[in-house]
């Protein structure tokens, strides 16, 4: 069954189109990640989705009902935290239960199972604004585990969280996640789209790729990037490597070039072979395999801090 | 109901713990109004004066604080919106009249406490 279901949705703000006929759908269980870059429409489209902005024309249905009939099943956590700083973690999840219509012994009881769900029992009665940041992060998460709740929509979750803050959170999300709900998480991050199960890439309010993580890399970037370090660089360097090159891609880095082959592990002896022949040292190198942010970025011929050889 | 009982304990509580708001809600504009019932002294005549100091200040001071607490209220309303909990509301099963009752009925507790003060100060005042 369809847990989400966006079709031809179209939205703008002052004249100026941000959702351009998004048509998407998410399955029962399923965690979808929409990546893009600030600006292309993602968080606009969660917030149409959590029912906090209206649409201007399409469709779209959450288990069936428009979003305003379908509250009680949407755990929305936005990209700025939403607690009351002034309660406590419990106090606030108690809040949260009782505008979902959970009150007395029972709020209280499914509280205490929620805090110690995220881990945070020992903090449960801090005010919220002494947490640290993962701390709120994981109290928010919270409240996508009250009853009823079946889409949980995450908003750049995990903005502001160190590396290892970002790791617990999806980990504790995979572990909390039951196969009734689905996840619809937005983000510009790959390493955090790369979690989900399916990846929708958004560009310019327009999706411009939809698939598995994998499917998206072996479909749209299927090249391995070398990378070469090297002090000498210059045009006898750069003629070795686009022999070497697929098509003979070479790419300028700070400390050297990148080239790019469908199997880098078994192209770079060769490489390194070459150069020292030709009396030019490597410093460094380094096979890496294609991400989702490069699919992104040859989707939308974006290039990061390189200068493409011609 | 159980909607407007939780933002009724929120805003509640909220009000007790930020200090700025408990400060100028209550004490002061007690400190205010004693001021000025100090300052006026000097014009009012002596067989006035414990009316002056006893009903009217006494008044004042309730309504005053009466007022602040009704003036407290658009400052939660601005005071959620800033934090983010309005946005996560407008995603949750609660209605905007469910969230306003809770908050006015925490005023109106607040308020209410300092009249029923004031009133039965007045009804003492009388009987003696």
């Amino acid at each position: 069954m369809l847990s989400i279901s966006v079709q031809d949705l179209k939205k703008s703000f002052s004249g100026q189109t941000v959702l351009d006929g998004i048509n998407l759908t998410v399955e029962d269980g399923e965690f979808y990640a929409l990546m893009g870059p600030n600006g292309s429409g993602k968080s606009t489209l969660s917030s149409i989705m959590a029912s906090v902005t209206q649409y201007d024309s399409g469709r779209l249905e959450i288990h069936g009902k428009i979003p305003e009939q379908a509250r009680g099943m949407i755990a929305y956590i936005p990209q700025e935290n939403f607690s009351v700083p002034q309660l406590s973690g419990r106090e606030n999840l108690v809040y949260f239960a009782s505008v979902l219509g959970i009150g007395g012994r029972d709020a209280r009881s499914l509280v205490k199972q929620l805090i110690e769900k995220v881990g945070l029992t020992k903090d449960a009665d801090k005010q919220f604004s002494h947490y640290s940041g993962g701390m709120k992060k994981r109290l928010e998460l919270a409240t996508a585990l009250f009853p009823g709740v079946r889409v949980l929509i995450l908003d750049e979750p995990t903005t502001g969280l160190d590396p290892a803050a970002r790791r617990d959170f999806f980990s504790l999300l995979k572990n909390i996640k039951n196969d009734q709900t689905s996840i619809f998480l937005i983000t510009h991050l790959g390493s955090d789209a790369e979690w989900a199960s399916k990846v929708g890439l958004i560009h310019k309010g327009k999706i411009i790729a939809e698939g598995t993580p994998a499917t998206l890399c072996t479909q749209y970037a299927p090249e391995e990037a070398i990378t070469i370090e090297t002090p000498a660089q210059g045009k006898d360097c750069e003629a070795i490597l686009k022999v070497f090159s697929n098509e003979q891609k070479i790419a300028q880095t700070p400390n050297g070039y990148r080239i790019y082959a469908f199997d880098g592990g078994q192209v770079l002896p060769g490489v390194v072979k070459a150069l020292n022949q030709a009396g030019i040292n490597v410093n460094r190198t380094e096979v890496a395999k294609p991400t989702l942010e490069d699919v992104f970025f040859k989707l939308t011929e974006h290039r990061m801090q390189e200068v493409q050889i011609q | 109901m159980i909607q407007v009982l939780g933002t009724f304990t929120k805003t509640f509580k909220c009000f007790l713990r930020i200090r700025a708001v408990s400060i100028f809600t209550v004490i002061f504009p007690m400190f205010l109004l004693l001021i000025t019932v100090v300052s006026l002294n000097k014009n009012i005549s002596a067989s006035d004066l414990p009316l002056a100091k006893g009903v009217l200040t006494i008044d004042m001071i309730a309504f005053s604080i009466m007022l602040a607490g009704v003036l407290n209220l658009a400052g939660s309303i601005s005071r959620d919106r800033e934090t983010g909990v309005l946005t996560k509301l407008k995603s949750m099963p609660i209605r905007p009249w469910q969230d306003f009752l809770g908050r006015i009925m925490a005023v109106g507790l607040l308020s209410s406490g300092f009249g029923i003060v004031d009133c039965c100060w007045n009804s003492y005042r009388c009987t003696v």
